[in-house]
This record gives structure tokens, C-alpha cells and sequence, in this order.
């Protein structure tokens, strides 16, 4: 079986690692994918736990800071598309989705060839450190000009749907659960939305099984804010194999916990 | 069985009627149901006659002219939905998606508390049809930060999100396209997606051909330099339809022309 995890900080390791390392900043890590650093890193977040735990062969952490759920739909097609397109086997996976908070988005630059992540604090360059101040005007003009929370919540929606449906059609055993408890600690708008929200997305698999109370922020050690600490991703790891199990998602041996 | 339809103007009535009849107020057609103008428009363009041939009790047009995939996937979802919130029935339904220029693109105006749709040949407020000079802006940055890579992974996404949510839920659908944006779009884009491009395949297509389209099915047009269906184009283009849904046997009806 093969561990397929998405998400943002919260899965890729944020807190404990940053992008830029080196002495003059000169590794980027969501470029140098093979960098031992990044090795390292893959090894520390909760995907790899969980990984052992259920006795995967192989785990796949496709996560980035920064990260959208744009970014995370679109990775995660990426990755079962070209698997079905070779005739490989896709239900031979286990997928965990942390989904994150909805306000975000990502750009596609044509001149650089490269995606720019955008979260309302802050924004990346995926490939190349330099080009930051591109992220960041793009930043600065979506959320003055373009953004709504309406909007965020509507696509949010959609996204669910889109892997949600894309899981239960090819018979790919999943999880879903969001980083931060961004419906209750977000907008008016987005709490008005919460009995809906919960009420269409509930037939999907969810920690915990209401979707606005599935999140990883506060139920595992974070001494840093929000995200997991070290201690905290085996934490997470543990809760997610239990959840597993107590869904009967796929079959798991309780006795190595 | 109640035929569910949307698209954007050529499924709304483009190049017939006109969005700036201020009386009838056609861009809020849900506001304005009975009006004379509205009545004519809907029973002239190709769902009221799908759904005549294919023995629908109820024929639902939320289409738009100018109006985007993201509407037409907001939209969709939001109709189906509202039904499942309330437990209602939805497999007695049958679904028609015309998709659009995958370059459109909508926002929500907070000031206005509206959607904007968004299209390379301008912008309007849904609520009034306006076009209010504040949102110029937000317009062209819209379009400066687009690229045809992040089009079309939103097409993907919309697709995807569409095609497998009728699927999980057993809805039967037909998906097809208003015109040739698949010219150099598609192509330059097949250059990154070809994978993609195999896979859309699985979901159902009139006349299993993602390249087909209205503007070059052979129905009549409204003119030499207005693409859109004409009234017999409408109803030839419904006989189009018809014919594949029989083919496919995506409905039990006896289809004869």
C-alpha cells in the first residue's frame, strides 16, 4: 500500500524547517526536492509515522508551506492522473488531505515558468527565491482587489467535492481533515456557512467525521503555535491510525501502536 | 425526471436575446421567471426542447451569457446541494453542462454584494447588469495574473469536480462545449496536459469527442459573425443531444427525429 499525504505547513513541516537553508540562503527547498535536508524533513512530519504504522511500502508527502488548496487539488490529480494514464493500480493507495485554509490561492507565472503561492500573510515563489517580490505584488493586488470571502468559501466547496468524488470513483481509501479550526476562528460569513458546510460535506471522510471540527491545531503537542512540534507529528500520526481504524478505511494492525 | 441545464450564452439564448433588456431584466432570469420576454427566451433555446424530446417534467436553465465555469460549477453545485441539505431526491434528475472559455473567470464584489462575471471582452454585475468603473481594476489585474497553464488546471478541476460528483450521486449527465476555444488554447495547453486531455474522456461527452462543438456541429447560426444557435440551431442542436443521450443510453426515451 502506498501513502499518498497532501496539505500545507502543517504536513510538510513548518516551524521545524525552513524554506531557505545554506549559508548564503542558496537551498530552496521546495525546489531542491532531493536535497538531504528535505530528506530529513520528510522523515520528522506525521505522513512518515503514519506511513509505518500502517505498514505502507512507499509514502508520498506531495505538501508545501505556503500551499493552497488550489495547489493541493491540483497536485494531488497530478499524481493519480498520470498514474491512471500508464494503467497503473490507483486503489492500492491510502490518501490523507489536510486541507488549509481557504483564502488562499496560487499563480502560474508563463514568463518564469513557475507557481506563486499566496496566503493572506505572506507569499512564495515555488522555484526560485528571488523572484518573492513577484509573489509578493501579486499578494498584495488579490487581496485588495480580487478577494472575497464568499468566493474562498464557494471553492472550498468545490474543491471537497472534487477529490471527495474523484476518491469514491476510483475506490481510494481517504481522510480529510483541515489545519487550524479556520471556520469557527474565521469570518461571519464563513460560520454562517458551517451548518451547510457540514451538512453537504459529512459523506466524505472526515476526522472526527463532522468536517468543521476536523483539524490537527490544538490536539497535539505545538509549543511554537500552531504547528506541530516533533513530538506533535507522532502525535498526529497516531490519532490518524486510530481514526482510520475506527472508520474501517483500511484494514490496520491496532497491536503496533 | 427533471432536466437540469447550464452553460453560458449559448445555452442562455445569446445572439436571440438581448442582457441589456432593461425591462426584462434578463440577467437575474430567476428574479424575473414570468416575464413575456424571459418566457420566450427559455422556450426558445435547446434545453426546452431537449427537454420536450426526452419527456422531462421540469427543465431548469441557470445559464448565463458571459458567464464563467466557475459560475457554472458554483451554481451547479449550489442547486444540487440546496437539494441534499433538504434530503431530497437527486438521482430523478438529468444534466446537461455546456462547459466555456475556461479564460472566464468571476468574482464577488462585497461592495455591491454580487458576483462579477469576468470575460476578455469585458465585466458586469450580476445583480444589475452594470458595469461599474471601480471594479476596472480588479478586471485587468484579474487577466494580468491569468495564465494559460492555471486555465486550464482550473478546467480540469471544474471538470473533474462536476463529472465525478454526478457520478458518485448517480445523476446522469452529458457534457459539451459552446465553441472552438479548444483551438490554440487547448492545443498549447495539450502540450503540458496530454494526459489529461486521455482522461477527460471517462466522463461523457456528446459524441465521445471533447473537440466537438456547437459552433462547428452544423447547426444553423444566428449569423454570419454571431456564432450562437439560431432558433432552428437550437432545436437541431437538442436533436444532437438527444440522438447521443439515446446512443449512450444515459436515459431510457424512444428518440426519433
Amino acid at each position: 500500500m502506498i501513502l499518498y499525504a497532501n496539505g500545507c505547513s502543517f504536513t510538510w513541516g513548518g516551524n521545524l524547517y525552513n524554506f531557505s537553508n545554506g549559508i548564503n540562503g542558496e537551498i530552496w527547498l521546495p525546489r531542491d526536492k532531493d536535497h538531504p535536508i528535505n530528506l530529513e524533513r520528510q522523515n520528522v512530519v506525521y505522513p512518515a509515522h503514519l506511513g509505518k504504522l500502517l505498514g505502507a511500502d512507499k509514502v508520498i508527502n506531495d505538501s508545501l508551506g505556503c500551499g493552497s488548496n488550489h495547489r493541493i487539488v491540483r497536485t494531488t490529480l497530478d499524481y493519480f492522473i498520470g498514474l491512471l494514464n500508464n494503467n497503473q493500480e490507483v486503489s492500492d493507495h491510502f490518501v490523507t488531505i489536510q486541507w488549509t485554509e481557504p483564502s488562499r490561492i496560487e499563480f502560474f507565472d508563463e514568463i518564469d515558468d513557475t507557481w506563486h503561492m499566496i496566503t493572506a500573510k505572506s507569499s512564495v515563489c515555488e522555484t526560485d527565491p528571488a523572484k518573492c517580490n513577484i509573489s509578493n505584488e501579486l499578494r498584495e493586488i488579490y487581496y485588495k482587489r480580487i478577494y472575497s470571502d464568499i468566493q474562498s468559501a464557494e471553492i472550498f466547496v468545490s474543491h471537497i467535492i472534487c477529490l471527495g468524488s474523484f476518491f469514491e470513483k476510483h475506490k481510494i481509501p481517504y481522510l480529510f481533515f483541515c489545519s487550524t479550526n479556520f471556520w469557527s476562528e474565521g469570518t461571519h460569513l464563513l460560520k454562517a456557512t458551517l451548518p451547510k458546510i457540514d451538512k453537504i460535506m459529512c459523506d466524505y471522510n472526515w476526522y472526527n467525521d463532522i468536517p468543521s471540527q476536523s483539524f490537527m491545531a490544538g490536539k497535539v503537542d505545538a509549543p511554537h503555535g500552531a504547528h506541530p512540534s516533533l513530538l506533535g507529528h507522532i502525535q498526529w500520526a497516531e490519532k490518524l491510525f486510530l481514526e482510520i481504524d475506527r472508520q474501517k478505511l483500511i484494514y490496520v494492525k491496532r497491536e503496533v501502536l | 425526471m427533471i432536466y437540469y441545464a447550464n452553460g453560458c450564452s449559448y445555452t442562455w439564448g445569446g445572439g436571440l436575446f438581448s442582457l441589456h433588456d432593461d425591462d426584462a431584466r434578463l440577467w437575474v432570469p430567476s428574479l424575473h421567471e414570468k416575464h413575456a420576454v424571459n418566457v420566450s427566451r427559455l422556450q426558445s433555446v435547446y434545453p426546452y426542447h431537449l427537454g420536450k424530446m426526452i419527456g422531462a417534467s421540469q427543465v431548469i436553465n441557470e445559464s448565463l451569457a458571459g458567464g464563467s465555469n466557475f459560475r457554472i460549477v458554483r451554481k451547479t453545485l449550489e442547486y444540487f446541494n440546496n437539494l441534499l441539505i433538504k434530503n431530497k431526491k437527486i438521482t430523478n434528475h438529468f444534466v446537461t453542462i455546456q462547459w466555456t472559455d475556461p479564460t472566464r473567470y468571476e468574482f464577488y464584489d462585497t461592495y455591491q454584494n454580487s458576483w462579477i462575471a469576468v470575460t476578455n471582452l469585458g465585466y458586469f454585475t450580476e445583480k444589475n447588469n452594470k458595469k461599474e468603473d471601480y471594479l476596472q481594476d480588479a478586471y485587468k489585474n484579474h487577466y494580468r495574473m491569468s495564465s494559460t497553464q492555471q486555465d486550464f488546471a482550473n478546467f480540469i478541476n471544474h471538470v473533474y469536480a462536476l463529472g465525478n460528483f454526478f457520478k458518485v450521486h448517480n445523476i446522469p449527465y452529458l457534457f459539451c462545449k459552446h465553441s472552438g476555444w479548444d483551438g490554440p488554447f487547448f492545443k498549447e495547453s495539450l502540450i503540458y496536459y496530454k494526459d489529461y486531455y486521455k482522461l477527460l474522456l471517462q466522463f461523457n461527452w456528446v459524441k465521445d469527442n471533447i473537440e466537438f462543438h456547437m459552433q462547428e456541429s452544423g447547426i444553423e447560426q444566428v449569423s454570419k459573425d454571431d456564432g450562437h444557435p439560431g432558433l432552428l440551431g437550437h432545436k437541431q442542436w437538442a436533436d444532437i443531444l438527444a440522438e447521443d443521450i439515446a446512443n449512450k443510453k444515459l436515459l431510457n426515451f424512444s428518440f426519433h427525429l
